[in-house]
């Protein structure tokens, strides 16, 4: 579970810095960045729901259960937590390509396209996490089940938020292909 | 133990661990504070709402500090738990000692309640006034500012169930509830605004 972190991006700032750094008035990071956050805090709620629960009956078949819970969401928060950067990146090549100087059309679309992958990617582990939070929230002990309650809210809010996100980037991908096949006849 | 200052990575991997703090009430707060950010970016990116950054930075500080409130108050109680128990006087000081702690764990997650409300509010205000471009940003600090007062509130309902004065516990219990009913409301007329907009 320890020593997956990410050493370098956004995961390694302070969370006074990161949220810092969503109020700044540069466009990345962004909604878009944020979304996945939600995300990764429900992944290790659910580990640690788990976990809490585990403790008490360590040897149990419920416990083996849960071990293997605790372990997915341990991978699923990492992943969301690259995504967070993939996000920031992919984000920053949208806001490079419209310039000053601007990029062409086509460059233009492929930056909006490739932007519409990470939050992709988002919604498809949230749901993961949700799927994880809710057996957890049925399992585990009374206070571990209220965080996995908490849990299955940011995991839906990181769904619902990436989900927005997706729907933004590729009206703006497909406006953009509008434009470019107008300038191409 | 300040989780302000430590990093995204760090402060994830301490919520999965099986100890019991940072828990639900820090993330809760932690996820009021990032959509704050959010709605300060927004409306900086707008100009002339200088009000609503000034206002959304305060709230962001705000519900940073409250991070740390839920994990110290929750700590707090544990303590309370580890007293001793062997005379009566230890017993009557131990029980208080816990009432104390659970009424704290109580107040720092009605409080993230009542300041992402406020961040719903200026979310709404922003999704009408905003940059357009911008929309997405306000869904996603729409979404992010209800699930952290929904979140808080689960934190206020559960530590409120320990609680022994029925006064205390009423009064909380239809804070946190008419603040849900308020924030619910808010939530959907935000996403609303920002779908019609995505159209």
């Amino acid at each position: 579970m320890t020593g997956v972190v990410e050493e370098v991006g956004l995961g390694t700032m302070s969370l006074q810095r990161f949220a810092a750094a969503l109020a700044s008035a540069e466009p990345a990071p962004g909604g878009s960045t944020a979304a996945a956050v939600p995300g990764a805090l429900a992944a290790g709620l659910v580990a640690m729901a788990a976990r809490l629960t585990m403790a008490s009956d360590p040897f149990s078949d419920l416990a083996f259960d849960l071990d293997a819970i605790a372990q997915e969401a341990d991978e699923l928060r990492v992943e969301l937590l690259e995504l967070v950067d993939e996000d920031a990146e992919a984000f920053a090549r949208v806001i490079e390509a419209l310039g000053p100087p601007r990029a062409t059309p086509d460059e233009i679309e492929r930056a909006y396209e490739a932007a519409v992958e990470p939050p992709s990617h988002v919604c498809r582990l949230s749901s993961r996490v949700l799927e994880l939070a809710d057996e957890v929230a049925a399992r585990g002990d009374p206070h571990a089940a209220a965080d996995a309650r908490v849990a299955k809210l940011f995991a839906s809010a990181s769904l619902e938020a990436a989900a927005v996100t997706v729907e933004t980037l590729s009206s703006a991908a497909s406006a953009r292909r509008r434009e470019a096949s107008r300038r191409s006849r | 133990m300040s989780y302000r200052g430590t990093t995204v990575a760090r402060f994830l991997e301490e919520l999965s661990s099986g100890a019991a703090t940072p828990g639900g009430g820090c993330a809760a707060a932690l996820s009021g504070a990032l959509a704050a950010g959010l709605v300060a970016m927004v409306a900086r990116n707008t100009g002339g709402l200088d009000e609503i950054v000034a206002e959304a930075d305060g709230l962001r500080c705000e519900l940073e500090e409250l991070v740390d409130a839920d994990a110290a108050a929750f700590g707090a109680v544990m303590a309370a738990f580890r007293l001793p128990k062997e005379t009566v006087e230890q017993k009557t000081e131990r029980s208080a000692a816990i009432q104390a702690g659970y009424k704290a764990a109580v107040e720092a997650p009605l409080l993230v309640c009542r300041r992402a409300l406020r961040v719903l509010e200026l979310a709404g205000s922003v999704a009408e006034l905003g940059n357009p471009n911008a929309i997405s940003d306000v869904g996603v600090a729409a979404l992010l500012a209800a699930s952290a007062l929904e979140g808080a509130a689960l934190n206020v309902e559960i530590n409120l169930g320990s609680i022994k004065d029925e006064i205390y516990r009423a009064e909380a219990g239809s804070a946190v509830q008419s603040a849900r009913d308020e924030g619910g409301k808010l939530r959907d007329a935000a996403l609303e605004r920002v779908v019609e907009a995505l159209r």
